[in-house]
């Protein structure tokens, strides 16, 4: 029998970002005040990757390893070249393979510069930011706007997909604005069973969210991980492992440097 | 040995998928023995009806269905669009073709890659290019502003800034190659901007040998027996020569995508339409 891999996609909701150790930080440490702000979270971080969601999921799944790709700040089609150009060719034959993907704000663009992928999303602080704010304008007249945004979004998505089913590779979608775009994807994508409609921190609350960056914590975490497993186990069993009795593993790669192709 | 949906026997029938902009879309193969208004051009106000009455000219002359009949192939699906980016064209290969076995048939896909600098996204549910030099304004905007982040406001070489959008047209050729090896799908590429920066090309596409690193005849763009006079394009003897020099390379370099013999007639469709809602999966 194959050992189970999950491997999970997404932005700063899967790094983790939000499960700091409270007690080490600074007094009033907050993420607009505090000057040491990008320190403090680098040296977070491994802390961050921990405790986020995609281990806890892998450990609820029954899986023997996860590999979490997810990284503060990144859109969806930079997400999309990370996995594509890092994993493709990975061989991962020895094992069953689970994608986990959860979306993130669909108006976010990656450009390659500099040879690595840069992802550019809402920043007024961003000087150069053109990108992005061009991008915004260009839709601006659209009558269909947020279902631009979407159809963007939604093509890498099944980038991914497509290469996943090709691959056998399973492959799950969830989203973190499925109350605002459910209706887009099931009218653009009808009958598609990895899209998980649920809202994942749905009546979460206020303590389970990071009162330094707003994210969720280790209780936000947990909540979400439980309700991603309660909708696979329901809707997706066969994705579940119940007798699990390995050692756990698990690494984060989502750092998008020394990409050159 | 009776013929199953397209299948005589064991051997199936050959479909060559072409990929483009107007290039291959067969922009260029005027009817001219049409009465069209003195000095026509591109500038012209009805030189869009125009195209519209010779667009099935068009898709029928150009290099798509000479290779596929140099080639000997059965069918021709082409997906050539005028105008359209790199990053457009994956776009409605995937929408159309991800889902699709073609069981049926031996597939080949051809990619004539247009300029490096196009980009592309939604908009109102359609999928919009952005071209060096647009036909409305706010496209024009939309192209400057992402130039100017990619070559941080012009302080970066033009070269540098060209090889990060290569980059970039290089993960969507990678997109659609690997999807049509998963699909036991055969490759191949061209570049019609060889003759301008294929260095750079090379330096990003690396050791590939599902792409054609020589001037396909763009060079020749300029001569004036091979380009209509009307757009610029080339006519049906350029594109006559396109499709030889396709052929010559696909002879030399992957003679297992050869037909059995060059054909003189082709079954072809015209299948480049963008609208997410009007796009027809296969």
């Amino acid at each position: 029998m194959k050992k189970k891999l999950l491997i999970t996609l997404g932005c700063s909701f899967t790094e983790g970002v939000g499960c700091w150790d409270v007690e080490s930080l600074p007094k009033n440490f907050s993420n607009d005040s505090s000057v040491n702000y990008g320190m403090v979270k680098e040296k977070n971080r491994p802390r961050f990757h921990k405790l986020g969601w995609p281990n806890r999921l892998g450990k609820k799944l029954g899986y023997d390893k996860v590999i979490n790709l997810g990284l503060g700040g990144s859109s969806t089609s930079g997400q999309a070249k990370w996995f594509f150009t890092q994993y493709l060719n990975k061989d991962f034959s020895d094992w069953d393979v689970l994608v986990v993907w959860l979306l993130s704000e669909p108006s976010r663009i990656s450009f390659y510069k500099n040879t690595e992928i840069v992802n550019q999303m809402s920043n007024p602080a961003n000087s150069e930011n053109y990108a992005f704010d061009g991008y915004i304008k260009f839709l601006s007249d659209s009558n269909t706007f947020r279902e631009d945004l979407v159809l963007e979004q939604l093509f890498y998505r099944n980038i991914i997909k497509t290469i996943c089913e090709q691959k056998s590779y399973n492959f799950l979608t969830f989203n973190l604005y499925s109350e605002a775009h459910n209706h887009i994807f099931h009218r653009f994508n009808p009958n598609d069973k990895t899209y998980s409609p649920i809202h994942i921190d749905n009546a979460a609350p206020d303590e389970y969210f990071s009162k330094i960056c707003q994210h969720w914590n280790e209780l936000g975490y947990e909540y979400v991980a439980t309700n991603m497993f309660n909708w696979i186990n329901f809707k997706q069993k066969h994705l579940v492992n119940p007798n699990f009795d390995g050692e756990f593993t698990w690494e984060w790669d989502g750092e998008p440097l020394n990409n050159l192709i | 040995m009776g013929i199953i949906k397209g299948k005589v026997g064991n051997l199936k029938k050959k479909l060559l998928i072409t990929m483009g902009c107007s290039h291959t879309e067969g922009l260029g193969c005027w009817d001219m023995t049409l009465n069209y208004p003195p000095r026509m051009t591109a500038q012209h106000p009805s030189f869009g009806e125009w195209i519209h009455v010779n667009k099935n000219r068009f898709h029928k002359l150009g290099w798509p269905n000479r290779l596929g009949k140099k080639l000997g192939y059965d069918k021709v699906m082409n997906l050539g669009f005028a105008g359209s980016a790199t990053s457009a064209q994956m776009k409605t290969f995937l929408l159309k073709f991800k889902d699709a076995s073609l069981s049926e048939y031996d597939v080949t896909i051809v990619w004539l890659f247009t300029d490096s600098l196009r980009t592309s996204y939604f908009r109102n549910g359609i999928i919009e290019s952005l071209l060096p030099s647009n036909h409305t304004l706010d496209k024009d905007i939309m192209f400057q502003d992402v130039y100017k982040f990619i070559s941080k406001k012009g302080e970066r070489s033009d070269v540098d800034t060209m090889l990060d959008y290569i980059r970039e047209e290089y993960i969507n050729r990678s997109v659609v190659k690997t999807i049509s090896e998963l699909k036991n799908w055969n490759f191949i590429s061209f570049h019609t901007r060889t003759h301008h920066y294929g260095n750079e090309i090379n330096k990003i596409y690396g050791n590939d040998n599902t792409h054609f690193f020589g001037d396909v005849g763009f060079s020749r763009e300029n001569d004036e027996e091979l380009i209509s006079k009307m757009c610029g394009h080339f006519n049906e003897k350029g594109y006559e020569m396109i499709a030889n020099n396709m052929y010559q390379f696909i002879n030399n370099n992957h003679p297992n995508l050869m037909g059995k013999t060059p054909k003189n007639e082709i079954e072809s469709t015209w299948i480049g339409e963008s609208s997410f809602d009007l796009i027809t999966k296969y």
